[in-house]
């Protein structure tokens, strides 16, 4: 899912890794809506937001929606510049876990924060927000840069769009069976419905878990980690067992 | 000529080099965010801004949901406005008193410190809490040092949204309600 980039990717993981980044997105941001009345998934509303606030003159909103958006952009931004600059100096694999690894770090934060620290003040609100902005933004810039752009999965505006474009595609025969066509077509349906399962069991896990939700999250995040490690660790244990089959023919 | 190292002439124009632009990016980044994060630091607060006695000046319908009766700004019954607040004693009487202590956050009423309240989102959104129960949450359409003024949902007589607009002060007011 991480180890390969840009065109040398497959559909199967584009899927597998939008599917599951997309799902941990829609928990991040039903989530921070339960806990801050806050998106965090994704920031087309708060450029409109930022935009009223300071029409309204409300100069404090404004900043804190401003400083909400910067930190989406920074971590899009940190995301990129840790591959490209990781590129030829360490291995993708690495490279492209240490965005995933910030962003485990970033929601490990909000939740023990608010296990153990948090006293509803607006101060802590904006602060924790700000985090999962950051941690949101560390996603979709990881996923869009090894994907060549084809996977964002923090918001669904764009996807939507081309979701659209592509059913009314679909209308003329000789577009259902281009292939291209079609697995965009299942790439695009697997985020969207991955992203709607998120938000529903990060609704369901609240009820349960409370702030423990922001655990799960991790924790579905770090199979994205482990899931290359594992493949690495299976096709180590084979080429072993191979040769050893080979040595023990030959002698 | 010092201007030769930010700018090229291209075709009889005056463009900037790439890698100024490239650095600017950098530049106008880090003055946003530390803009930004100075604001939100040292601007009015608008927890400190909710602070104090509010004197209700007076309850409008926003909006309603078709009802030939209930018209857009057009004053809310007593009644009505009195149903909507049954569960909040210490909004009855028509002073909203928002107090902050180190620790808690509570709206006062008579000697009762059992409703506590909270700003949620970038500050537009009022909680009142009981038990740390929710029980009521309000839009908060303008907060200044003299006015604040509200949203609450109404689901009653009538499907719509009231404005409440509270001014700063009254506090011989409700030093005589008292």
């Amino acid at each position: 899912m991480l180890r390969k980039y840009s065109n040398h990717r497959t559909i199967q993981d584009n899927i597998k890794l939008g599917g599951i980044t997309a799902f941990s997105a829609g928990m991040v941001n039903v989530a921070s809506v339960i806990v801050f009345f806050s998106f965090t998934s994704n920031v087309t509303g708060y450029y409109a937001v930022f935009a009223q606030e300071m029409a309204k003159g409300n100069w404090y909103q404004g900043a804190v929606v401003l400083f909400w958006i910067l930190l989406f952009l920074i971590g899009s931004m940190l995301s990129n510049l840790i591959i490209i600059h990781g590129k030829g100096r360490l291995s993708s694999y690495l490279t492209h876990s240490i965005p995933l690894i910030l962003e485990i770090i970033s929601i490990l934060f909000v939740g023990i924060y608010l296990d153990f620290f948090y006293e509803d003040s607006l101060k802590e609100t904006e602060v924790l927000v700000g985090a999962l902005l950051f941690a949101m933004g560390l996603q979709n810039g990881l996923t869009a840069s090894i994907s060549n752009s084809v996977v964002k999965t923090t918001h669904l505006t764009g996807l939507t769009t081309d979701l659209a474009i592509l059913i009314s595609m679909f209308t003329k025969e000789s577009n259902r069976t281009n292939r291209l066509l079609v697995d965009k077509f299942h790439l695009l349906l697997s985020i969207v419905i991955a992203y709607v399962l998120g938000g529903l069991l990060s609704g369901i896990s609240f009820a349960i878990l409370s702030n423990k939700t922001f655990y799960v999250v991790c924790a579905v995040l770090l199979i994205i980690g482990l899931y290359d490690h594992y493949k690495l660790y299976l096709v180590k244990k084979q080429f072993v067992k191979r040769h050893r089959q080979s040595v023990s023919l030959t002698s | 000529m010092s201007w030769q190292i930010y700018f090229l002439k291209r075709n009889g124009m005056l463009t900037i080099k790439r890698k100024i632009l490239a650095r600017f990016n950098f530049v106008l980044l880090s003055f946003l965010l530390f803009g930004a994060t100075a604001m939100v630091m040292f601007y009015e607060n608008p927890e400190r801004l909710l602070e104090g006695e509010w004197e209700e000046q007076g309850w409008y319908f926003e909006k309603v949901e078709k009802s030939p009766t209930f018209k857009r700004q057009t004053i809310i019954h007593e009644q009505i406005k009195d149903e909507a607040i049954a569960h909040l004693p210490p909004l009855q009487d028509g002073m909203w008193h928002f107090e902050r202590t180190r620790d808690k956050n509570f709206v006062a009423h008579h000697q009762s410190q059992q409703y506590n309240w909270f700003l949620k989102g970038r500050g537009h959104i009022l909680e009142l809490r009981k038990d740390n129960e929710l029980v009521e949450s309000f839009i908060i359409q303008k907060l200044s040092k003299d006015q604040l003024i509200l949203h609450l949902n109404l689901d009653m007589q009538t499907r719509g949204i009231a404005r409440i607009v509270l001014k700063k002060g009254g506090k011989e007011k409700y030093a005589e309600k008292i």
